[in-house]
């Protein structure tokens, strides 16, 4: 197992480097001049000329991706062209907020979406089953912009129980984790219930409820572990789209987090910061796949990520 | 089956080619007298710019899509600048469109590639379907292009022989407050775009008279004189109507009722220095704007934001008032010298900067010498604005509080533009601090506040300056907040998490103003709204 997390770290610096230079060309082909969008409308042609300078736009390509990996191996990430500050301090300041956001929204939606889900497997047809069907469905389906403001006019406005914005206390958190974390609740609602019914119809339950096994043995320990593969796939994937995507929440609720600053900085052609965002967000969503790997042999005795698996 | 109708396609074709070959050389006949014979483009033709400028109804624009937030222009430049003149608004009155167009030969219309941006100004794209709509009553097709804001300058700010549109829509904000900027830059024939320099004159507007009239106000020191010339070069380039005159935009501030005396200052900036919560113990002020400040150094601060934030800590030499005048700051009076090309301020005693250092003229020299990248700093990296002082030549410390600035040329509104809250005076002694290519964040200036802190993304918070040379403030705190959603910012507002909110989305005026405890402001920006006419069309 070990040498198997070891072997697939390896494996990701490859993936790190196509990413760097994907997300490095990709900027560059954004039509649109970056040192006068820097500079200012305003600006004087020296001014442009100097940001030009600093962004190294003058040299090529080739020399512009040496530098910056030559100082990324050093750990050096370049200064945002807009603010002039250390792209890893931009960086390091919103991560956390984001990640922050991130977790409590997926705590949401595997709390409520997992138990809707067996809930509504083990009684299928029921009320609560058509109920809470068709609320993952409303969840899947809201926008996330209408559903944050809805949430702001409900609880902010006119019952004042919680803050409409910004970051501090952890009641600032329960709204944009509520309004980020709905339809990842949803989704993995309906995974949960499709692929617990599947399980259940299986000859292994069957055989365990012949046994004479109490329901709740049943459901939990024989049937949930085996239905899980699908909703870790899921869960997994979500938290790295959660991670990217968080920039409509982050915006309706002023949440200082790292999407905002991927767009402002995209809107800027502010090339080091996005970069550095793409790239952060981009170790992340390996480190989170291969958490995910490591589950499935936890919760499938069957897959082996051992020397076996090469022969 | 199959060959007979290839051979029926290709001998089809052949006969296409040559039926166009035939009719290609043969030019239709001119049978009207009035129809130019020789092909002239519409916008050569000053009525037709009239005529597009009576075409397009400002007033519905403004009511239907800003729900009436803003005015039609009555002149190139907005009414809260130095210099103005009240010449229009050219009124809406489509009948006389067609008869001028009928008049200059293009009664029948004529098609126009009309490029506009995107995301840049409030609801520009909606702008120019209007604009769209209502030329098409007068028999003109604008075909829209659309761009993205990183692409568009690049697009139409080009030299006349690249330049693939017929028409532009820009906007303009004199950010000095003094005509100079909002005239020169725009309309004198030496601001053409190049192919390796930017200028803004993108209508490639050229008349003789309005090019003398805007050189000589530059270099007149009366301002009475000064006035009198702008007068006339706007009349002239109102008649020559280079563009179709859309609109000044407006902004528009919700306050709640127990905060007095907040600045709303046509800049898009709101200041706290006289303002104080009526009904509360605690006198800590919240104020919510849409975007976060870029920076607090003179070097790289771009944007109303930045400006907003640092004039409560840093203060400029000159202060512009909201009403467009000119009042004292740090400096306390300023003349010209005798020949005119250099000025002579002489500095407030007394003064010292947030960290106890004291404020005099080696510290004012040590500023605009980093601004302007000269003296000590030559070689070093200028201020994004720094094109506000391109006519200083040598900062001279008189003594220790008289300073001397000496220009390339006369220039006359240098005192407006030493004015603008970028050129704010920060300690020297926590400059120095700084190491190679750190910017300022934390600014040690000698305004009514202190930096206190700065949450990226979230807010900056600054505290009263007990020692301030000035009336000392009623707030014990001002926070900025960044909160880039409009109806966030309402929302804010509305719970009273802010007693302030800068730019209040149009359609949520009408909810505000019927809330008691809730004041809505309106406001003139410095910002005029306009489609260019290209008049090199190539």
């Amino acid at each position: 197992m070990y040498g198997y997390v070891i072997r697939r770290l390896l494996l990701a610096i490859p993936v790190l480097i196509g990413v760097s230079i994907l997300v490095f060309s990709i900027v560059r082909f954004i039509p649109g001049d970056p040192a006068r969008a820097i500079a200012g409308v305003h600006a004087s042609p020296r001014y442009v000329e100097q940001v030009r300078r600093e962004m190294l736009l003058d040299e090529g390509l080739h020399v512009q991706y040496f530098v910056y990996m030559t100082n990324l191996v050093q750990g050096d990430m370049g200064r945002s062209a807009l603010t002039r500050r250390p792209v890893t301090v931009e960086l390091m300041e919103r991560f956390p907020n984001t990640l922050m956001l991130t977790a409590a929204a997926m705590a949401i939606a595997i709390a409520f979406g997992m138990s809707a889900g067996i809930v509504s497997a083990t009684r299928r047809y029921s009320l609560f089953d058509n109920f809470s069907m068709l609320a993952a469905l409303i969840g899947v389906a809201a926008p996330v912009f209408w559903l944050g403001i809805m949430f702001q006019l409900l609880f902010s406005v006119n019952l004042g129980w919680l803050p409409s914005g910004g970051i501090g206390t952890w009641r600032h958190l329960v709204l944009p984790a509520l309004t980020l974390g709905l339809a990842t609740t949803a989704l993995i609602a309906r995974i949960t219930r499709s692929s617990m019914l599947d399980v259940l119809g299986q000859d292994y339950i069957t055989t365990a409820r012949s046994k004479g096994l109490v329901e709740r043995i049943v459901i939990y320990k024989h049937a949930l572990k085996n239905a899980l593969i699908p909703v870790v796939t899921v869960m997994g994937l979500q938290f790295g789209t959660l991670l990217g995507g968080a920039v409509l929440t982050e915006t309706v609720f002023s949440w200082p987090g790292i999407g905002r600053l991927m767009v402002d900085s995209i809107l800027n052609r502010d090339y080091p910061v996005v970069q550095g965002a793409v790239l952060l967000l981009a170790v992340f969503f390996v480190l989170i796949n291969l958490v995910v790997d490591v589950i499935y042999a936890y919760l499938d005795p069957r897959i082996t990520y051992g020397s076996k698996e090469v022969d | 089956m199959k060959k007979w109708l290839i051979g029926l396609l290709v001998l089809s074709l052949l006969a296409g080619f040559v039926v166009a070959g035939c009719e290609e050389p043969v030019e239709e006949p001119v049978d009207d007298p009035d129809e130019p014979v020789e092909e002239v483009h519409p916008f050569e033709d000053k009525r037709v710019r009239q005529a597009l400028n009576y075409a397009v109804d400002k007033e519905a624009i403004i009511e239907t899509i800003f729900q009436g937030v803003g005015s039609p222009s009555s002149a190139p430049i907005v009414p809260a600048i130095f210099g103005y003149t009240e010449v229009g608004p050219y009124e809406y009155n489509p009948e006389k469109a067609m008869e001028l167009l009928e008049e200059a030969g293009f009664g029948d219309g004529f098609e126009i590639e009309l490029y506009h941006p995107t995301g840049r100004y409030p609801q520009d794209d909606t702008v120019a379907e209007a604009v769209q709509a209502m030329l098409a009553e007068v028999g003109v097709t604008a075909n829209l292009t659309t761009y993205d804001w990183g692409t568009y300058l690049e697009t139409v700010l080009v030299p006349p022989e690249m330049a693939e549109h017929d028409a532009y829509m820009l906007g303009w904000g004199t950010v000095t407050l003094d005509a100079d900027y909002g005239t020169y830059a725009l309309f004198h024939s030496t601001q053409w775009p190049t192919a390796e320099v930017w200028y803004n004159n993108a209508s490639y507007y050229a008349n003789e008279e309005v090019d003398e009239l805007l050189a000589e106000a530059r270099v007149t020191p009366d301002r009475d004189v000064r006035e009198g010339l702008y007068e006339e070069a706007i009349e002239l380039i109102w008649e020559d109507a280079p563009w179709l005159f859309l609109h000044n935009e407006g902004q528009v501030n919700a306050v709640r009722s127990n905060v007095e005396g907040l600045i709303h200052h046509p800049l898009e900036n709101i200041l706290a220095w006289d303002a104080k919560i009526v009904d509360e113990d605690e006198q800590d002020l919240i104020i919510a704007i849409g975007a976060e400040a870029e920076s607090l150094d003179p070097l790289k601060m771009t944007s109303a934001p930045a400006a907003t934030v640092a004039e409560h800590m840093v203060e400029t030499l000159v202060y512009l008032a909201a009403d467009g005048s000119l009042e004292p700051a740090l400096a306390t009076s300023w003349e010209p010298d005798e020949d005119g090309a250099s000025w002579i301020l002489e500095l407030r005693e007394g003064v010292t900067f947030h960290d106890g250092e004291p404020f005099n003229a080696d510290a004012v020299k040590y500023n605009l010498d980093r601004f302007l990248a000269k003296g000590d700093f030559e070689g070093q990296d200028e201020a994004a604005y720094a094109f506000l002082l391109e006519e200083v030549q040598e900062v001279e410390v008189v003594d220790e509080y008289t300073i001397k600035l000496h220009l390339e040329r006369e220039f006359a509104p240098i005192i407006s533009h030493l004015s603008h809250s970028f050129i704010g005076m920060h300690s020297p002694a926590a400059l120095e601090e700084l190491e190679e290519d750190e910017v300022v964040e934390a600014p040690v200036g000698t305004g009514a506040f202190k930096y206190v802190s700065w949450d990226r993304g979230e807010e900056i918070v600054m505290e009263r300056n007990e020692d301030y040379w000035g009336d000392v403030t009623e707030l014990d705190t001002v926070t900025f907040k960044f909160v880039p959603e409009g109806g966030s910012r309402v929302v804010m507002v509305e719970t009273g998490e802010a007693h302030a909110i800068m730019a209040v989305p149009p359609t949520e005026i009408e909810r505000l103003e019927g809330e008691e405890d809730i004041d809505v402001v309106f406001e003139d920006s410095v910002r005029v709204i306009y489609i260019g006419f290209n008049l090199q069309p190539q």
